[in-house]
């Protein structure tokens, strides 16, 4: 239990952070889109006998590759690049499931997460993600931040934009493959978006939205685990119950805060 | 330093460029000597963006050759600043004016190091010659779009860009935001600075650019505002809406009847 908390903690911290830029660039469909890609590479790593991390990293990062790569040169719209990259692999990971039919008992597992089989090995892998990302964030947070919100601009001045959009869909795909143990395919992208998205509420500074992203995924996640603990739901759907939950009540709080005539704030007490 | 030696800041010789299956300008030959100023004018989709575009080498040209700074389409790094139309930003990413500035200083830092102190402070002079400086904590979204175009100018000193390279940066302003535009861009070639922007404004031409180039598809003309500007060119450029500019600058649209 104390793995499965510190593990989804970790996963709070990274998927806040990545999230909140998955959030300000649009790249929710990508995130979700990669998480379905890296299905592929889970089911053809366990067909293999590999890592499971490895093979989902791998499809995730091609997916990511493949996405720029796909969208400079053929023209095509992203979102119809992204969709034939990331159902083709979904597809290749059940048609691998498929040719191996004792493994179907894995299949829930894999896309809604399983929380309480966080191995020692999982915190691992997220532990290095988070520090990967870390690194990143240190010496490019600005550069990111620059190709999000003036990509044309910051092309021409010389920033590499190619390569620094690739390392944004990288730390995607890296939160995406460290978090599959916790909250399974289907769910992960609400990980990176919902918290991010909660935050974006009530907050309009980017270092402030990161830090509030991470505070709501840290609130959501030791909710739902606690109560999945004691009431025994699934944990991964539980937390991420508890995160729209969030957003519900965040867009309620918003909507009184702004209905209340300016000076009310002050009502009751002596100025 | 390329600014230093390069006496043409653009060459564009013979360019025809398009997209993949159209072209969208064809055998364009213009140059633009450094410390000048430049308008591309021309109807919507005449090829002024197109033109910009292939400066910045964001497009490669079926055609002709380009030299900017001296050197080819996106080989200019931080001497060239291109501020994009404003549709292309995202002006709801949730950061201030100062750290828009604060990006000219990326492309000509060291990956790994943080801005400090004095690039702040240079951040801040650069919104003070934009005449932005009490705004420079506000959100880049609350800003209007003419303060929007000026942080992005205060971002180009910052960077300090020696070729600025403007697209529509004059769309949705009134006359007093386009007029604080125009000043600041004034600044920028009294600084040594070559500044090109695409605009369809024709009454401030006569007062704030060197020379004008007229494109539809092709370049119908060039030269100094005062010689370039004739009736029968604008009717060429525009169709039946024909601007037109008098001894005073002053800008009359009338409708040409057949």
């Amino acid at each position: 239990m104390t793995r499965a908390f510190l593990g989804v903690s970790l996963i709070a911290v990274l998927a806040g952070v990545v999230g909140a830029f998955v959030m300000l660039k649009g790249l929710a469909f990508i995130g979700d889109a990669i998480a379905h890609a890296s299905f592929g590479g889970l089911v053809a790593a366990m067909l293999l006998g590999l890592p499971l991390h490895l093979g989902a990293l791998a499809f995730a990062l091609a997916t990511a590759a493949g996405l720029t790569a796909l969208g400079r040169r053929t023209g095509l719209r992203a979102d119809t690049s992204l969709a034939i990259l990331f159902t083709g692999a979904f597809a290749l990971g059940v048609l691998g499931l498929a040719s191996r039919p004792n493994f179907t008992g894995d299949l829930t597992a894999l896309l809604v997460g399983s929380v309480l089989a966080i191995r020692l090995g999982d915190i691992y892998w997220i532990l290095a993600a988070a520090a990967i990302t870390g690194v990143v964030l240190l010496t490019s947070f600005r550069h990111l931040v620059y190709i999000s919100f003036d990509p044309s601009g910051a092309e021409a001045a010389g920033l590499p934009v190619a390569g620094l959009q690739w390392l944004l869909l990288s730390l995607v795909a890296l939160t995406v493959v460290v978090s599959l143990q916790a909250v399974g395919v289907v769910l992960v992208v609400a990980l990176m978006i919902t918290p991010a998205a909660t935050a974006s509420l009530f907050v309009r500074r980017l270092e402030r939205l990161l830090a509030a992203a991470v505070a709501c995924g840290l609130a959501a996640t030791w909710i739902g685990l606690y109560a999945a603990f004691s009431l025994s739901p699934p944990p991964g759907a539980t937390v991420v119950a508890v995160a729209t939950a969030q957003f519900t009540a965040g867009l309620v709080l918003r909507k009184l805060l702004r209905r209340r005539p300016p000076g009310a704030g002050s009502a009751g007490t002596t100025a | 330093m390329a600014g230093d030696d390069v006496r043409i800041c653009v060459e564009v010789r013979n360019l025809t460029v398009g997209y993949d299956d159209r072209i969208v300008l064809r055998n364009v030959s213009w140059t633009v000597p450094c410390g000048t100023s430049a308008a591309i004018i021309g109807p919507n989709g005449g090829g002024k963006s197109t033109l910009l575009r292939t400066l910045v080498g964001q497009l490669r040209p079926l055609e002709g050759t380009v030299r900017v700074l001296g050197r080819p389409p996106g080989q200019a790094g931080p001497l060239l600043a291109y501020l994009p139309q404003s549709e292309h930003i995202d002006w709801d990413f949730p950061i201030r004016a100062v750290d828009v500035v604060l990006q000219g200083a990326l492309a000509r830092t060291p990956w790994w190091r943080p801005p400090g102190k004095d690039a702040y402070a240079a951040a801040m002079a650069a919104l003070e010659r934009v005449r932005l400086a009490a705004e420079a904590e506000r959100p880049i979204g609350a800003l209007s779009g003419g303060q929007r175009q000026r942080v992005l100018i205060a971002r180009a000193l910052l960077q300090d860009a020696q070729l600025i390279l403007l697209d529509e940066p004059a769309t949705g302003l009134d006359a007093p935001a386009q007029h604080e535009l125009l000043d600041v861009l004034d600044d920028l070639k009294r600084e040594g600075r070559t500044v090109i922007a695409t605009t369809h404004d024709l009454n401030c031409l006569t007062d704030h650019f060197d020379t004008v180039l007229c494109l539809r598809g092709e370049v119908v003309c060039q030269g100094p505002p005062a010689e370039a500007l004739k009736p029968e060119h604008l009717q060429a450029v525009f169709g039946r809406h024909v601007p037109l500019v008098t001894a005073e600058g002053r800008v009359t649209i009338f409708e040409h009847r057949t």
